[in-house]
């Protein structure tokens, strides 16, 4: 690997802390893992761009403990100066990656993160098996990201991936600016979804209703998946006390004595089987599944920042509709019925107020129309967008959910071929 | 007369194929072969039994109704040499109550056999989608097979067949017993049984008979381990069931989210018709289990019939007892009588002022060896029929362990291959469901 500037243990994600000698001795593998879950390159992966994560390591310093992953880079890209690079991010860079790209690119959808870790769901969050599905996850994200046309080129994304600890929080600070910024857009959206566009074509308006479904449907499958994991558990609990009650009876029944070690044996190998099912549905079922639902949370997202650069336009619209209307009402209407102004206005004869408010309707409407201009510019270009991004993001989620199907068909065709197989060996010892 | 199909499921497991999986038939326990196991010449040679029919009837004032079932008692004399005559044919209905008053009085009448058990009144073990309701029509007919199979069971062991009671209970129109079934036939069932209990529990012998301890052990790891195992069943059948019912959601789900998308519908719903499928198949598994759970436990209360016979053999032995310690006072008597010349008997006459004259003595000595006499007798004839009474029930039990091992290898052997005949349907399903799933984009 070329990228040995960045060992692990030169990781320093906050120069400051520096000074605090405990940081690096305090490196520690998570405890508990002798493994340190390393996971490796598909070497049939013919992308040009693919990211590993792997290794999460526990860091504990004084002010603070967290864990750390390492982010491998394997690109034959021109624009990379290497073709290997390896890292080492914690969760709030990647946290930080996401929100920059939801800020630059608001009608993309971006791909989501794991949800930040709740206090009511998790005891430990340095739990193994709480890193491992976070890691999954986290993994996911970049690799999405790596096969995404536009924002694999993203130079935030791409720091993310090569830059040396040092380089990458410079890199970080020099965007700091846009913190207010993503709050005010945060607010616009809460306004979008109260305020309901009058325009919004039916194209979007499928789209979104299909999202909405969708994420439903999702929903559904990762509770019904829950409740069945549960009743299997138990089942499989129970399973394991089958050998142990044939063997006291056997004790006590010579003549069916091997008839029942038999049964207790086939018992085994079920409970072995069903062992292995319960044991995948996690990782192979329940994250990715999970992982969707966060996906078109992540549509929705971009579906409504779609719909807010709409209604921005529409307001536009709506008051040089209006400011037109008062010009014309101006030029075509008897003084008498304008209304009368009090105040500055008072002693000034009513041609001049006319003449002036012509002329701020003048000034007002030269200005709108370049706003109406800009903001329609920005819904066709956020409207181009997002309908390339959901054509895409739609092959991509057939794709992959058939593969979350299809993994969970080949889980229980596993289980039930060792079922069978284990019954099988009984079925030889019954005959003799 | 249920057709058996059991040794045909069992002689042909290998060959459960596909086709034979989708179309599960419920096998019943057609027992005759099973129960059948001996050479002797037996009642159920000449008679075919069999309970057709269970019929729910109502009892009583309306406000007070009490519900009862009825069975139907079928019977068709296949030859004519048998002792005791049988009529060709006869139809006879009776309740349970009846069958327990039959049971009843075999026991009293053969304390040596072991008397086959009766199905349960109220059922127990239960799946929590079964219904634990008495009149149930479900757990009524499970009743009838049960009630069939101790009627078989009964006519064919080699003594209680030939009882005239159990003719007459089988075939007669009129009243079968001596006993007023109706009034107090029940109460008199249950004191009965109340008492042998209670002698039981405190019965202290002097001396424990080993073998019939062995029995009395044997009997409780029996139920135990059976208790134990038919427990498990019900928690695994439970959580299976569940597993399977709630693949119907999928279902549900698969056939609402193929009305969504364009390209993904047809597999989508092909998917779903199989979720659906597999949900729909544990009912059948279900009804088939609970069958093989009936037969195990039919030797859970089988426990209880052994159980009992300990207990007589014990009572038979404390006849034994009593008549030898009558006999040991007898001697005792003799043995005062005679050493009256004893410094005690002479203080005791002298006190007293009574002499007894040598012919007093004479004819008290005359009498308490007359006692001692009949109290051999006692204690010999009590002796034989205990001796009869172990050597019989030693007859019993081997008979007893025979069945148990033919029936008990089946029933288990019946319980894997239905799930395994599950196990290749769910392969078969989630096949499906992959190709299913091979036509989506």
């Amino acid at each position: 690997m070329s990228g040995s500037d960045n060992l692990e243990g030169d990781y320093l994600d906050h120069p400051d802390k520096m000074k605090n000698s405990n940081t690096v001795e305090a490196l520690t593998e998570i405890e508990n893992t002798g493994d340190t879950m390393k996971g490796s390159f598909n070497l049939n992966d013919l992308r040009d761009l693919q990211v590993l994560l792997d290794q999460p390591q526990k860091h504990v310093t004084p002010f603070e403990t967290y864990i750390s992953y390492q982010v491998s880079t394997k690109t034959s890209r021109i624009e990379f100066e290497k073709q290997n690079y390896v890292v080492r991010r914690r969760y709030s860079d990647f946290e930080w990656l996401r929100n920059q790209l939801a800020l630059c690119y608001p009608t993309l959808i971006v791909p989501p993160l794991p949800e930040k870790h709740s206090l009511f769901e998790q005891i430990d969050r340095y739990d193994r098996d709480f890193i491992t599905s976070r890691m999954q996850l986290l993994h996911r994200f970049l690799n999405r990201l790596a096969d995404h046309p536009v924002l694999s080129c993203d130079k935030k994304y791409q720091a993310f991936l090569i830059d040396t600890p040092v380089e990458f929080s410079t890199f970080k600070k020099s965007f700091t600016g846009f913190g207010l910024f993503g709050r005010m857009s945060e607010s616009l959206q809460n306004m979008a979804s109260s305020y309901v566009a009058k325009g919004r074509t039916v194209e979007f308006e499928k789209m979104s209703e299909y999202v909405d479904k969708l994420s439903e449907k999702i929903h559904t499958m990762e509770k019904i998946g829950q409740r069945i994991q549960k009743e299997r558990t138990a089942y499989l609990q129970d399973l394991q006390t089958m050998q142990p009650i044939l063997n006291q009876w056997q004790a006590y029944e010579p003549n069916l004595s091997e008839g029942l070690q038999a049964i207790g044996e086939a018992a085994n190998t079920c409970a072995e089987a069903q062992r292995k099912l319960v044991e995948n549905q996690k990782p192979s079922l329940t994250v990715p599944l999970h992982e969707y639902r966060l996906y078109t949370e992540a549509a929705k997202d971009s579906l409504r920042n779609r719909d807010s650069a709409q209604i921005d336009y529409e307001v536009h619209m709506e008051q040089l509709c209006r400011v037109k209307a008062e010009q014309t009402q101006l030029e075509t209407a008897p003084l008498s019925d304008h209304p009368v102004m009090f105040g500055m206005n008072m002693w000034k004869s009513p041609e001049q107020v006319q003449q002036q408010r012509m002329q701020q309707l003048e000034a007002g409407a030269s200005t709108l129309a370049q706003q109406v201009e800009a903001s329609r510019d920005k819904m066709e270009c956020a409207n181009e967008n997002l309908r390339a991004d959901f054509e895409r993001w739609n092959q991509v989620k057939s794709r992959d959910l058939k593969s979350i199907l299809q993994e969970m068909a080949d889980l229980h065709i596993q289980m039930y071929e060792q079922v069978c197989s284990g019954i099988n060996l009984w079925t030889d010892s019954f005959r003799n | 007369m249920q057709s058996s199909s059991t040794n045909v499921v069992s002689n042909n497991w290998e060959e459960v194929d596909s086709k034979e999986i989708t179309s599960l038939v419920t096998e019943t326990n057609g027992k005759k072969e099973n129960i059948l196991l001996g050479k002797e010449d037996v009642l159920l040679h000449h008679l075919d039994i069999s309970i057709v029919e269970a019929e729910k009837r109502i009892n009583g004032p309306l406000t007070l109704k009490e519900y009862y079932s009825v069975y139907l008692i079928e019977t068709k004399a296949t030859s004519k040499n048998w002792r005791g005559g049988l009529s060709p044919t006869g139809s006879v209905w009776r309740r349970y109550s009846e069958f327990e008053l039959l049971r009843f009085q075999l026991e009293n009448k053969y304390p040596e056999a072991i008397i086959p058990p009766l199905p349960e009144k109220k059922a127990s073990f239960t799946r929590q989608s079964q219904s634990s309701d008495n009149i149930d029509p479900v757990f009524v007919d499970r009743r009838r097979v049960g009630l069939e199979n101790f009627l078989l069971r009964v006519a064919a062991h080699p003594i209680l067949c030939h009882d005239q009671v159990l003719l007459k209970f089988l075939q007669s129109d009129r009243e079968w017993s001596d006993l007023d079934v109706n009034a107090d036939g029940g109460k008199y069932v249950q004191q009965a049984e109340f008492k042998l209990k209670s002698i039981s529990t405190a019965l202290r012998l002097k001396k424990n008979d080993d073998h019939i301890e062995e029995i009395r052990h044997y009997s409780s790891e029996l139920q135990s381990s059976l208790g134990n195992l038919l427990r498990l069943r019900v928690r695994l059948a439970d959580r299976l069931f569940a597993t399977h019912k709630l693949h119907a959601n999928y279902g549900r789900v698969f056939s609402e989210w193929s009305a969504l998308e364009k390209t993904m519908g047809d597999g989508l719903q092909k998917a779903g018709h199989y979720m659906d499928c597999y949900a729909a198949a544990i009912d059948a598994h279900m009804e088939e289990e609970d069958i093989v759970a009936d037969q195990l436990k039919e030797y859970l209360f089988f426990g209880n019939a052994l159980q009992g016979l300990c207990s007589r053999h014990q009572m038979a032995q404390l006849e034994v007892e009593k008549a030898e310690s009558h006999l040991s006072l007898q001697q005792y008597n003799k043995s005062r009588s005679l050493g009256q010349d004893g410094y005690l008997t002479k203080l005791w006459g002298k006190w007293t002022g009574t002499t007894e004259t040598p012919d007093d003595r004479q004819a008290k000595i005359e009498t308490i060896e007359r006692n001692i006499d009949e109290a051999q007798v006692l204690v010999q004839t009590a002796s034989t029929q205990l001796s009869q009474f172990s050597k019989r029930a030693v007859n019993e039990v081997e008979r007893f362990h025979q069945h148990k091992n033919a029936n008990l290898q089946e029933s288990l052997a019946n319980y894997v291959i239905l799930q395994m005949k599950l196990s290749k349907l769910g392969l078969q399903t989630w096949k499906h469901v992959k190709e299913a799933l091979e036509d989506l984009p």
